[in-house]
């Protein structure tokens, strides 16, 4: 832009940044420092913002130490499914509601919009009652289900956007050239969506990993735990050690920091959409 | 599409309507208890500390967004202008909203903290009083509010940003060739063309504040003596803290309720925006 900018108003806005930069930074730093810290220092009075002296012996025991590589496990193997099923559905679901004609295809998008409504909260404890019923507390298959299921509205509707992106010619002359409905699916539009699809996994992974309430009222022993209930137990079980807990959280943060830093388009992508839930 | 509907109406439908048919119960944990018709309703703003709740909620929500909205919209501002290494400041913006609610908690517990936190440090610095925040009924809802700014302002500024990004540059052309100044820009072009987005970002935070029980239960648990219970953080204690299902169940009818009322807004505005 060619509007002028005064010199004041340069430093006005140059604060302004370096302040709210400040805010977002300053919480994570102190988080590292404290991580960096021995118990003694980290817990003494007035704080201090560098680490001196300095160790990792902090990070080496929760990783070696405690249950955290355990829960860290769980997590990936959980997320890790979860993706797999949201991907499953949303892929076959998204396809259906871009290509086919149906009597109530409207309505049915409608509804599974508004299922992506209904706020987690709202439905923990029946979910709760109904997956004890069918005795299935307390394990994977049924945390998968329910990211799953949480997962798969938003997942629908963003699949079936790129759907609509591509030419319906792309199928029709691959059906000539003696393709299955299935096959051309599998084969030729797949392939095509892919951002789609890391869009949808990328959210997923995250809303698994940083997810607290569906793991804390769906698993009771400690080696079934994923990381954030793990992490908040480990508060209330232990006492609380400052140093060591800073520590945990950092790797705790780190695998969905990493996904954000490198990915970020598409996270951004799938923030803004699947930001209702 | 059809296992898509299979799961969702297990996993989503059908809980609502078993959530509904319990609220209408006394609940002995997992045993349904005699019929209640609408007691659990109205003992909890009776009896329970409902209006409360509610109450709680509200400034909750209120406060959160009074605070994230603003401050996401003018980061939006300064961000969509041409900057130094303007892509690295806005990949540390958006890190607080990378933090799980849970750490967030953990954190913000460990900043404030009344003994060795460098807030309270700096408050006993100026004032020399030694503040325990989140063990201060006066100063807990504050102190949950500013945690959650800090996770969620992210938010808005990304919505804003996508939206005040895709305002075609021509108008701001046409303005400058009539001479308009930049806050009559601001007011009759930019603000214009964003408020859809910034309505449906209003919202969406609105409802995400209003749902949120995470970040306020590992911090507080609610308290201290309630001052951070909302309805949301309710629903959690009443169900796994008291086991009391049944009056659970009901206030979490109530909390999706009140997503309704929010959602049907919402599906409006979004309708208005695509016929306008």
């Amino acid at each position: 832009m060619t509007t002028r900018r005064s010199l004041g108003e340069g430093i006005a806005i140059g604060g302004f940044l370096l302040l709210s930069i400040a805010f977002a930074l300053l919480p994570l730093l102190w988080a590292l420092s404290t991580a960096l810290k021995p118990a003694s220092v980290a817990e003494s009075y007035p704080p201090a913002w560098w680490p001196s002296p300095f160790t990792f012996s902090n990070f080496v025991d929760v990783l070696f130490g405690s249950n955290l590589a355990r829960y860290l496990m769980n997590s990936a193997l959980t997320a890790t499914l979860s993706i797999a099923l949201t991907l499953f559905v949303a892929v076959h679901a998204g396809y259906a509601a871009a290509r086919f004609q149906f009597a109530g295809r409207k309505q049915l998008l409608f509804l599974i919009l508004c299922t992506s409504m209904i706020p987690g909260i709202a439905i923990l404890v029946p979910v709760y009652l109904l997956v004890t019923s069918l005795g299935l507390h307390n394990t994977f298959v049924a945390m998968v289900m329910v990211y799953a299921a949480w997962q798969a509205p938003t997942a629908t509707w963003i699949m079936r956007g790129f759907f609509q992106t591509i030419p319906r010619e792309l199928e029709e002359s691959a059906y000539m050239d003696g393709c299955s409905r299935l096959m051309a699916f599998y084969r030729i539009v797949l392939p095509l969506t892919q951002p789609g699809l890391a869009a949808v996994g990328i959210l997923t992974f995250v809303y698994v990993w940083n997810d607290f309430l569906i793991a804390y009222a769906l698993t009771i022993t400690d080696d079934m735990r994923l990381v954030q209930s793990g992490l908040y137990l480990y508060v209330t079980a232990f006492g609380i050690e400052w140093s060591k807990l800073m520590a945990a959280a950092i790797l705790a943060v780190i695998p969905p920091m990493l996904t954000f830093v490198l990915l970020q388009s598409r996270f951004i992508q799938g923030l803004t959409k699947g930001a209702i839930k | 599409m059809l296992p898509a509907l299979v799961l969702l109406l297990l996993v989503s439908v059908y809980p609502i309507l078993y959530a509904l048919e319990r609220s209408l119960y006394y609940t002995d944990y997992l045993e349904l208890g005699p019929f209640a018709g609408f007691a659990n309703y109205t003992e909890f703003f009776e009896f329970e500390g409902g209006w409360t709740s509610l109450v709680n909620s509200l400034v909750y929500c209120g406060g959160s967004l009074a605070l994230a909205l603003p401050f996401g919209m003018v980061l939006a501002l300064v961000l969509n202008r041409p900057l130094p290494m303007r892509t690295a400041i806005r990949t540390i913006l958006i890190l607080p909203w990378i933090v799980s609610q849970t750490i967030v908690a953990l954190l913000w517990g460990w900043i404030l903290n009344p003994d060795f936190g460098p807030v309270p440090h700096a408050i006993d610095g100026l004032t020399g009083i030694r503040l325990a925040i989140y063990g201060d009924p006066d100063w807990a809802m504050s102190g949950v509010i500013i945690a959650n700014v800090w996770h969620s302002y992210a938010l808005a500024l990304v919505m804003m940003l996508a939206a005040l990004q895709a305002i075609p540059q021509e108008l701001f052309e046409a303005a400058r060739v009539d001479g308009a100044g930049r806050w009559h820009t601001f007011w009759r072009i930019t603000l214009p063309m964003v408020s859809p987005t910034l309505l449906v970002t209003t919202i969406v935070l609105t409802l995400h504040y209003f749902n949120m029980v995470t970040l306020i239960w590992v911090i507080t648990g609610g308290g201290p003596i309630s001052a951070t219970e909302t309805l949301s953080v309710r629903v959690f204690n009443e169900a796994f803290v008291q086991q009391n299902l049944g009056l659970a169940s009901a206030i979490g009818v109530i909390v999706a309720g009140l997503n309704v009322v929010f959602s049907l807004a919402y599906i409006r505005l979004l309708r208005q925006d695509h016929t306008a």
